[in-house]
């Protein structure tokens, strides 16, 4: 019964998202300044939202296996790492996107690229750590205290844009005087952004249960073989 | 060790084991510093003559990139010489407070990165032609150099240790060391280029409170976890 429901939760996420694309790409004025080519912020600012938040997630799964050293921890923190990654990928692959028409180029060693690319590179580290360590205990420290020092990371990649000269633009959305952008995009990405960030939560879960699964599955042929 | 010592008598105790065993295995920190010659080197003979405003940012990038990358070297093999000889093991069963224990190899890696660090930045100054003493700003380099090796050593002992039990660690250590020393690295090349523009009073802009912050939150973090990693 629980299953079929979080399988309805899950269509329902991919329904209102492409919902909000439809909306994104067909209905939505395009930018005086940018043209129709600003559309990919519904989709990249979302991701780099998710992105940010999951690594916040991964600090919160790490501490809580670290404090109760619970195996389901390490599955939640890898999950968290891997859609973690994902979404940080996508954030770069549109972000460059965006960046050709905008800029000329497909990638600048800016300072928020660069750091992004930097956060993308800490949770692939990350993915290798978990695999490279044998299950129990010691991964589950290990794995918790990179993603302590992971999260670290994000504000770094937050500020990045004010601390140095950039050619990313600065904040947008959340700046002092208040929003820059017209309240219809606003209130759309801000929907866009809260849709992504249900849907990349959901797909951890998923993840989680599913590692969880091919656990037990391995712990059960092990004692099969072993009997 | 006797049961029931204090912090700080098991810290003196556990660093001048450190200290001893590190000694008997120099080529552990001579190692660093001819990875840092070579760099160095290779990249002045690579790049040749500069223009001068060009040559001090070339010179400043230089050193703090080769003191990096050798130090990596060093920090990467933290732990190497505790498991040859069975020393993690043996500590582990002694009633060792772990603080002591993160507080001695944070001192003796802080102290032997000197040993890298020193001869990185007089290579750098030779092989770059700058002109001007080397000792000129010499209090403020040093602090700028010390502020930044605190940060690189707690980060370094502590990752070293994280990666102490994994199958590869040789390859995970600089993937996880690099990204994470970008912060210390970039507030600590910002300083130093203030200092070589003779704008010490500059810094308040902001990058030597971006370099101690991480510094206090790398000593932090490495005093807190380390006890997970050493009960690992």
């Amino acid at each position: 019964m629980n299953f079929s429901i979080w399988n309805g939760l899950g269509r329902l996420l991919l329904v209102a998202v492409l919902y909000l694309w439809y909306q994104s790409i067909f209905v939505l004025p395009p930018d005086i300044h940018q043209g129709e080519v600003y559309r990919i912020i519904y989709l990249h600012v979302p991701a780099a939202f998710a992105s940010f938040a999951l690594a916040f997630g991964l600090l919160g799964t790490s501490l809580y296996g670290l404090a109760t050293k619970s195996p389901g921890s390490e599955f939640a923190s890898k999950a968290v790492a891997e859609i973690g990654f994902l979404f940080t990928l996508l954030t770069l692959v549109t972000g460059s996107i965006w960046g050709k028409p905008t800029w000329g180029v497909w990638w600048t060693w800016d300072a928020r690229l660069t750091t992004t690319f930097i956060l993308a590179v800490l949770y692939a580290g990350y993915l290798l750590l978990w695999s490279s360590l044998p299950p129990g205990l010691g991964r589950i420290k290990s794995t918790g205290i990179l993603g302590i020092l992971i999260a670290v990371d994000v504000p770094i990649i937050y500020k990045s844009v004010t601390w140095w000269r950039t050619l990313h633009q600065p904040p947008s959305m959340m700046r002092e005087g208040g929003s820059t952008m017209a309240p219809e995009i606003l209130s759309h990405l801000i929907v866009s952004i809260v849709a992504l960030t249900l849907v990349s939560l959901y797909l951890v879960w998923r993840r989680a249960d599913n590692l969880k699964t091919e656990w037990m599955i391995e712990v059960k042929t092990l004692n099969q073989l072993g009997a | 060790m006797r049961e029931g010592a204090s912090t700080f008598s098991q810290f003196k105790t556990i660093f001048r084991f450190l200290i001893l065993s590190e000694l008997a295995n120099k080529e552990r920190m001579l190692a660093p510093v001819m990875f840092s010659g070579i760099t160095l080197i290779l990249l002045s003979f690579g790049v040749g003559d500069l223009p001068k405003d060009i040559n001090l940012d070339f010179y400043n990038t230089k050193l703090f990139v080769t003191l990096i990358l050798a130090l990596s070297l060093f920090f990467s093999r933290v732990f190497d010489l505790d498991r040859k000889d069975g020393i993690h093991d043996l500590m582990k069963t002694y009633n060792l407070n772990p603080f002591s224990w993160f507080a001695a190899k944070f001192a003796l890696v802080f102290l032997v990165s000197w040993s890298t660090c020193i001869p990185t930045f007089v290579f750098a100054k030779l092989f770059s032609g700058i002109s001007g003493d080397i000792f000129s700003n010499f209090w403020q380099t040093l602090t700028i150099l010390s502020a930044t090796l605190a940060g690189l050593t707690a980060m370094g002992v502590l990752l070293s240790a994280i990666v102490m039990n994994a199958d590869s660690r040789a390859l995970l250590f600089p993937v996880l060391f690099f990204p994470l020393s970008v912060p210390v690295l970039l507030a600590a090349l910002h300083c130093n280029d203030h200092i070589l523009q003779g704008r010490w009073k500059g810094l308040s802009d902001g990058w030597l409170q971006i370099l101690l912050i991480f510094d206090v939150t790398y000593v932090i973090l490495g005093a807190i976890l380390f006890s997970e990693t050493v009960e690992a």
